[in-house]
């Protein structure tokens, strides 16, 4: 359960940017995937893959639906997010390097466009395997090989303009 | 085959993944060679991967798994009995929670065997409140008294220390102090003489000390 939490709840935050926004959607996925145990074939892909498959068709939903809002206050969107906490097994100094790392990675995908940040995410993140992504996605492989391509070039583009430069 | 830059890019996801065939491999390699573009696109991407694979996993908030399951397969049975009463404190099985109690633990096992206590010498009735009152009460008036006698005690041995010094005439401290290492004969025969001096020394320092404490008996 908690695997499973931390995957789908690690997907929120990293698309939306947002802790509290995160858990709402974690639980609505949670809520979604409990009714919906019935419809999940064991075929089709694994749990995990259904699980990720299912976060992802409400995240869709969650930045249509929340599209406008976000138009009115973008400021938000401006601000890196830090808040995250990391493994206690890490030293405090590469804690709060972590964090900024995070922070400024969080703040570059929020400037991706939905399609190219959901794949980068789920790729790079997360670590589906290119079909496994194809399978959340339901697009066929050459869009999400362009995507994941298009999406990290964008992605270190932005990274860059932030000052961080390759070691 | 010439590999274009435009190639680069569109196959840089390919390349970086190890999907790439190894005669294409080849031919980027020898065009990256040769061209600072491409090698500048590489290294800015690849380290941009490079950093979100090396980020920590996002923490879940330490609620969610309850409150997701309370909301699925519904809130679980309340707890009876003394466990009830311990409810609010399920925080503490946590790991870190945990961690922090034993490290407190062992401290302060540790600061209890450096203070003398022993988990062996300690009786059931040494743990009643009055006891433990009374034990710590007693050791602190025992502790303000050594120390009270450990500073009167360096008072006298001043005290002794100033009437002594006059004795020593400064013509013999300078005499001493010019002294060579080896001592000459006449020397010698002054150091003979040295115990006499000596015992007489002590003498008057046992008489000093004797109407001292006697004093000190009367007040």
């Amino acid at each position: 359960m908690h695997r499973h939490a931390r995957r789908v709840f690690g997907l929120c935050y990293r698309f939306t940017g947002n802790s509290h926004e995160a858990e709402d959607l974690s639980q609505e996925v949670f809520l979604k995937i409990y009714r919906s145990l019935a419809s999940y074939r064991s075929a089709a892909g694994g749990f995990p893959t259904w699980l990720t498959s299912v976060t992802r068709n409400l995240l869709v939903d969650h930045y249509r639906r929340t599209k406008r809002d976000r138009l009115t206050d973008s400021i938000e969107d401006e601000m890196p997010r830090l808040e995250e906490k990391h493994s206690s097994t890490r030293t405090p100094f590469k804690q709060v390097a972590d964090a900024e790392l995070s922070g400024q990675i969080q703040h570059a995908l929020s400037r991706l466009s939905p399609e190219l940040r959901e794949a980068v995410i789920l790729r790079d993140l997360q670590g589906l395997e290119y079909n496994e992504i194809q399978e959340v996605l339901s697009v066929p492989e050459g869009t999400v090989k362009s995507r994941i391509n298009r999406g990290r070039i964008e992605l270190a583009r932005i990274l860059e303009q932030l000052g961080l430069r390759p070691a | 085959m010439n590999w274009t830059c435009a190639q680069t890019e569109e196959r840089l996801s390919d390349y970086l993944d190890n999907r790439l065939d190894p005669a294409d491999v080849t031919d980027l390699n020898r065009h990256v060679d040769g061209c600072a573009d491409c090698t500048r696109l590489i290294e800015q991407v690849g380290t941009a991967v490079q950093r979100m694979r090396s980020l920590a996993p996002v923490e879940v908030p330490p609620l969610l798994v309850n409150s997701i399951l309370d909301q699925t397969i519904g809130p679980r049975p309340a707890k009876t009995g003394w466990r009830g009463w311990f409810a609010w404190a399920d925080f503490i099985v946590q790991p870190k929670f945990a961690m922090g109690a034993l490290t407190c633990a062992v401290t302060l096992i540790i600061l209890g065997y450096a203070a003398g206590l022993s988990p062996s010498k300690i009786k059931k009735g040494d743990l009643a409140p009055s006891n433990v009152y009374r034990a710590a009460n007693r050791q602190a008036h025992l502790t303000y008294g050594r120390a009270l006698k450990y500073v009167n005690d360096l008072k006298v041995v001043y005290e002794i220390q100033s009437k002594l010094r006059p004795e020593e005439s400064p013509a013999r401290e300078r005499e001493r102090q010019e002294a060579p290492a080896s001592p000459t004969p006449q020397e010698k025969s002054q150091q003979d003489s040295r115990p006499g001096r000596s015992s007489t020394l002590d003498a008057n320092l046992y008489a000093y000390i004797v109407t001292h404490a006697s004093v000190r008996s009367q007040r």
